[in-house]
């Protein structure tokens, strides 16, 4: 059996003149936690709904759990659960209820499974409260309730800790780690909150503009946000040359501003700075630094506009 | 498409405008006959079912009409404007499946249970005071069933509201400027032509199968009873029948299509 749960294919969303989507693929295993990473009004959401069934792509597939055909799309659904944008609530409901009602929709069988998900999310103690009169955090964890009534295979979460603070992010994570490390839950997650997924998730799909812009495993990504020394000289020209063919260094990286990025042979800045100077190239700044994931994914997005 | 229904169900029972609007359709029209009674030169236990019958009480029809319409769209998109269906669709209902869920459902708490609601009175004083000699039982009974299918019909044109805009609301709105205009339109084509458009809405096709005017005078044990004909006439059965019924299939159609094919963003 494939590993393979989710296979989009060019996926392609119009909405009159907008290309929300734009010949979109990728594949999402099973066991991974998923990062769907960029800015507002990149496509995130319009993905979910897309894999939901809630909106119909202008063209191109989607499979999941082995189905492309309607009914096989269905199945595969009842098989997930989403969160995309607010979670689902009746605000003149209390949380119970909201749940009962979710439970008898889903077809669920097993009446207590309310009572545990209630537990598990911290909101047993709820009572006659109805959602309504719900903190944010409260409602984000009645969402996250309603996601694992189910007890998904796959979930499909858009910006699920989105208005936490500190400790709700926590506990959601915390709440997201045990579904997919003791659950084998795979997860989908989408976020702005960079350094909170880097936590998280064992893949990344950067998305802008409705195009995929990238698409790495947390170890390609820890690779592309690596350690690098930033150098500028009084001539840069010249010392790029003599980093390259001199120092014999691979990845010499020149910005914007005429300043030089090295990112192996970090270990030997002596002899650098010695074969600059002997090149007649004075250093003027030599600092170590690490790439950050906010820091490369506004490079990438920003370069591949 | 069951377990939608059930938790349609679920809600329905929690919902205030559902409950409020059964109870007050029930009380209404009782307390206003029980005071009727009360001040008029009638006896109590001279009220029985077909007297009630006859007491043109199919133009209350028209007023249950809004009874219709505040539970089919309740029923059938009270939850329009929440998410509830987004999630249906995201736990893998098929669109055909919530549609169906959603129209019986509207279409139980609209026409089905408004007509139990409608006929309560019938009931309440054959059980006490006996049917009665005004109008035969049998025949009351099959206009009573036959009014059900364009009660339907007018269930189904509020579905299709509700499906249209998506909300109970608007489609209650839009409804009751509807209704209010076919009873003005229907009342004025009666009055000042010789056109009959007994069928051209659901609510006076199915109000004229209350409304019985031929009568001749009989003596029953000494007293003077206006004696109804009620039987049905065969063209009135089929027309009624057929053009209900091809009506509910166009607005049925027209709001899975709606439905079926739109974003739900």
């Amino acid at each position: 059996m494939s590993d393979i749960l989710v296979n989009v294919e060019n996926l392609t969303k119009q909405y009159g003149k907008t290309l929300a989507l734009d010949n979109v693929s990728f594949k999402i295993k099973k066991g991974s936690i998923v990062g769907l990473i960029g800015p507002n009004g990149a496509g995130k959401t319009t993905i979910m709904k897309a894999m939901g069934g809630l909106i119909f792509p202008t063209s191109g597939s989607i499979e999941m759990f082995g189905a492309k055909d309607e009914k096989g799309l269905n199945k595969a659904r009842s098989r997930m659960s989403f969160m995309i944008e607010t979670p689902y609530e009746k605000g003149n409901m209390t949380a119970r209820e909201n749940l009962e009602k979710q439970r008898i929709q889903k077809g669920i069988p097993d009446k207590n499974r309310v009572d545990e998900v209630l537990e598990f999310v911290k909101l047993a103690d709820t009572g006659k409260k109805v959602v309504k009169n719900f903190s944010l955090g409260m409602r984000q964890r009645l969402g996250l309730a309603n996601a694992i009534l189910g007890k998904p295979e796959l979930m499909v979460l858009d910006e699920p800790i989105n208005g936490l603070d500190p400790e709700g992010i926590v506990e959601i994570r915390e709440m997201l780690r045990t579904f997919n490390r003791e659950e084998a839950v795979t997860l989908i997650i989408s976020s702005h909150i960079l350094s909170e997924l880097s936590l998280l998730c064992t893949d990344y799909i950067f998305i802008n503009h409705g195009q995929i812009k990238g698409v790495f495993t947390a170890d390609e990504l820890k690779e592309q946000c690596s350690e690098y020394y930033h150098i500028d000289t009084d001539n840069n020209e010249k010392a790029s040359v003599i980093l390259t063919n001199t120092c014999g260094i691979e990845r010499v990286e020149v910005m914007e501003d005429g300043s030089i990025r090295i990112y192996d042979k970090l270990d030997e800045m002596k002899e650098i700075s010695k074969a600059l100077y002997d090149g007649g190239v004075i250093p003027v700044t030599l600092s170590r630094n690490e790439i950050s994931l906010e820091d490369y994914y506004l490079r990438m997005v920003q370069d591949r506009q | 498409m069951y377990n939608i229904i059930k938790s349609i169900n679920y809600t329905a029972k929690r919902d205030l405008l559902m409950v409020v609007t059964i109870i007050i359709s029930i009380m209404l029209p009782m307390t206003i006959l029980l005071l009727s009674i009360q001040l008029g030169d009638v006896n109590f236990s001279d009220v029985t079912g077909s007297y009630i019958f006859v007491a043109k009480m199919g133009e209350n029809y028209i007023l249950y009409t809004f009874v219709i319409m505040i539970l089919t769209c309740k029923a059938a998109m009270g939850d329009g404007g929440d998410k509830t269906i987004n999630y249906e669709i995201l736990r893998g209902h098929s669109r055909f499946s919530i549609f169906a869920a959603r129209a019986v459902s509207g279409i139980f708490y609209g026409a089905i249970i408004t007509i139990i609601i409608f006929v309560f009175p019938y009931i309440f004083f054959g059980l006490i005071n006996g049917w009665g000699e005004e109008v035969k039982m049998s025949d009351a009974l099959l206009r009573i069933a036959i009014s059900i299918v364009p009660t339907i019909r007018v269930s189904c044109m509020f579905l299709f509201l509700s499906f249209l805009f998506s909300s109970s609301g608007k489609a209650m709105a839009l409804g009751y400027v509807l209704l209010d205009g076919s009873v003005m339109l229907t009342s004025m084509i009666d009055e000042f032509t010789d056109i009959n458009i007994d069928n051209f809405f659901g609510a006076s096709s199915a109000m004229k199968l209350y409304l019985l005017e031929n009568m001749k005078e009989i003596v029953v044990d000494g007293e003077v009873v206006n004696k109804y004909v009620t039987e049905v006439p065969g063209d009135v059965i089929t027309k009624t029948l057929i053009i209900s019924v091809i009506m509910i299939i166009v607005y049925l159609v027209g709001a899975y299509l709606i439905f079926a094919k739109r974003d739900k963003e």
